[in-house]
């Protein structure tokens, strides 16, 4: 009993650590007043931070990310929880199917992907870095909204919904005014799945880059040349910006705890 | 009300208002399993209805077909009006769910709104009706809570409050009680009744507790798996199931069978096995010679002293004994091996009362027109 608390408490330890260590080591080395990344940092200074903003390669890969993973949020919201409905609602032939082929995106891998789309793309001649992404980006963030709103819908009493249409409400009225609000934490973690998947993604990205690139990418190809903090700033500024809304989400609506 | 004229309109109060809701040979089935099997009723303006039956007979399966739920055949009508064709939310119905199904992101006064705003009703009116049904519900003051700060039973008349401020032509109740626990829930039951009865809404209500259905219905259908059995009031319900499965489901009912010895007017007498001799009167012509099944109800039975105060008298030894406060169950066997259930109404202290014990024997008597004869 005590060897096995031992060994829980251990492994949780490793699990901590290995997951928290990589951030310490991100902040810290981005302090550093020298171009090394070193930990510890050897003083501090915010000149790394000033960098950022004085190359623009930054700021506009940083707000093609940004427009790109609103866009496929929204669309993948949308569609996830198309798919959503018609997977806990309805009954026809092919539905476990459908179940099965949107969880496909993560189990296919990204390489996978982002080249069959590049083939295809250029295929039928489209040779766009919105497009394509757009495309490739709500693939890749629509198995998280479908799993996270079957499940939020699975767990949504039809009767609620029933009852709106019996006092009066049209069906499709009955579903925004009364089943929207209810799944709302549903929606918000699906949000957030899906922006931080789009916005995170770098593998498949690579393959359909022509004329604009995206953030992960920009950064990369930075740190193949240049060796200062200067991506352990961004990298800093990234993992705060998500803490606070994550944190801010979670104060306003409650986020879906995604359990199988 | 822009749609007002496509909804169901409510029974003209009094006259020759026509059957408030009316199932026509209504079948229903999921996935290829009957849950409604041709099932007609009538059901009268203004009164309330029980649908009584156990799990799965398809109480509810009828509810939501009356709602426009679930696809069927056979004709809906309600007021008057085929209401096949006409979508759920025009059909102008008050529904309570048996979880309540209150809306967790409204406020209390939002809730019971909800019906009046789909209608577009103007604000004013919905404020002014909003406050009336809340206060018919007696729930006044707790109109800017949000369900969850209320207790089973006040959600339970939001619920009510919501279904009943449309002023809908039917009011539907699926087994809205039944989250309650019993002192409550007898409670709730006077207090819907009463309610029912001032507003004088035509009212089905789903119950698989009998007690219930007696208590607080003008009619009762008992369902058993997907047909109604045998519609009627309470007392025919209880007094004179036309059915066995009736007798067995409303109350408890002693069932025996013999052969008929003897016919005299509407008396016959019945020998079971042993040479046990009941008399029955039977609104039915029967034979010499033939087979008849009925049923006693404990509470008809008499422990008797002497036989002969009423015709039929028997002697048997008790086998049980369950006190129950109120009254006192009985197991007694008679000669013919049947085991009787006999309810004593405890009207004297215990202390006081000669104590049955098992294995005591004593003689049963009750009257002919106790026993109910079944097809
Ligand atoms: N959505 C459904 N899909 C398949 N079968 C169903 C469905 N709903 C009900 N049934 C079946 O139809 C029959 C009638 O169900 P229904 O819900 O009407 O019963 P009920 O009388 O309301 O029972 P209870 O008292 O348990 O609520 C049952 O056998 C049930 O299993
Ligand atoms: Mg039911």
């Amino acid at each position: 009993m005590k060897t096995a608390g031992w060994f829980a408490w251990s492994v949780t330890a490793v699990v901590v650590v290995g997951l928290v260590v990589p951030l310490v080591v991100v902040v810290a080395s981005s302090f550093n007043p020298t171009n090394e990344l070193l930990v510890p940092p050897r003083g501090f200074s915010l000149t790394w931070y000033g960098n950022i903003f004085q190359r623009s390669v930054f700021l506009t890969s940083f707000r093609f990310s940004l427009l790109l993973a609103l866009g496929a949020t929204a669309c993948s919201l949308v569609m996830g929880l198309l798919c959503a409905v018609a997977v806990v609602r309805c009954r026809f032939p092919g539905r476990d199917l459908l179940g099965a082929v949107l969880m496909s995106p993560l189990i296919v891998p990204q390489v996978v992907l982002g080249m069959s789309l590049l083939i295809f793309l250029s295929t039928i001649g489209v040779v766009s870095s919105l497009a394509g992404l757009s495309l490739l980006h709500v693939i890749l963030a629509l198995p998280y909204t479908a799993r996270v709103l079957i499940a939020a819908l699975t767990r949504f009493p039809v009767s609620l919904e029933d009852a709106a249409v019996i006092h009066g409400a049209h069906r499709a009225k009955a579903f925004t005014l009364v089943t929207l609000p209810a799944i709302k934490p549903g929606l918000v973690t699906a949000a957030l799945f899906a922006f931080v998947t789009s916005f995170d993604n770098f593998t498949s990205s690579q393959f359909l880059v022509w004329d604009r690139t995206t953030l992960p990418i920009e950064i990369y190809s930075y740190i193949r040349t240049e060796n200062d903090p200067t991506v352990a700033a961004i990298s800093t500024l990234l993992i705060l910006a998500t803490v606070a809304i994550v944190v801010v989400a979670e104060r306003l609506v409650g986020l879906e705890t995604v359990t199988g | 009300m822009n749609h007002g004229d496509a909804r169901v309109a409510p029974a003209a109060a009094g006259g020759f208002a026509p059957e408030a809701v009316s199932l026509d040979r209504v079948s229903v089935a999921y996935g290829g399993v009957a849950a409604l099997k041709e099932v007609s009723l009538d059901v009268r303006p203004g009164e309330m209805l029980a649908l009584l039956g156990p799990s799965g007979c398809g109480k509810t399966s009828l509810l939501r077909t009356i709602a426009g739920f679930v696809p069927h055949t056979g004709d809906v009508h309600i007021g008057g009006r085929r209401a096949t064709g006409i979508p759920s939310h025009r059909r102008n119905i008050g529904m309570v769910f048996q979880d309540y199904a209150l809306f967790p992101h409204m406020t209390i006064a939002q809730n019971v709104g909800f019906g009046l705003r789909m209608r577009k009703v103007p604000r004013r009116e919905i404020d002014t009706r909003v406050e009336e049904a809340i206060a018919l519900v007696g729930l006044r003051g707790v109109e800017h809570r949000l369900p969850r700060q209320l207790s089973g039973g006040q959600q339970q008349r939001v619920a009510v409050a919501r279904a009943i401020v449309i002023h809908p032509s039917v009011l539907l109740l699926d087994e809205p009680l039944s989250a309650l626990d019993k002192k409550l829930r007898e409670e709730m039951e006077v207090e819907l009744r009463l309610l029912q009865k001032r507003v004088g809404i035509t009212t089905i209500f789903v119950t698989h507790d009998q007690e219930e259905a007696l208590a607080i219905s003008d009619r009762i259908a008992v369902m058993h798996e997907g047909r109604v059995l045998q519609l009627g009031c309470p007392e025919e319900i209880y007094d004179a199931p036309a059915h066995p499965f009736v007798a067995g489901f409303v109350g408890k009912a002693n069932r025996l069978s013999g052969t008929v010895t003897d016919v005299t007017g509407d008396e016959v007498t019945c020998e079971l096995a042993a040479g046990v001799r009941v008399r029955l009167a039977t609104p039915r012509a029967v034979t010499r010679g033939d087979r008849l099944q009925f049923t006693v109800r404990p509470e008809k039975i008499v422990l008797a002293a002497t036989g002969g105060e009423l015709d039929n008298s028997v002697e048997g030894k008790v086998r049980t004994r369950i006190y129950l406060g109120m009254f006192t169950e009985l197991r007694v066997q008679i000669p013919s091996g049947d085991e009787l259930t006999v309810v004593v109404q405890n009207t004297r202290p215990a202390v006081i009362e000669r104590q049955v014990a098992p294995g005591d024997a004593v003689v049963l008597a009750w009257s002919p027109h106790a026993c109910r004869l079944l097809e």
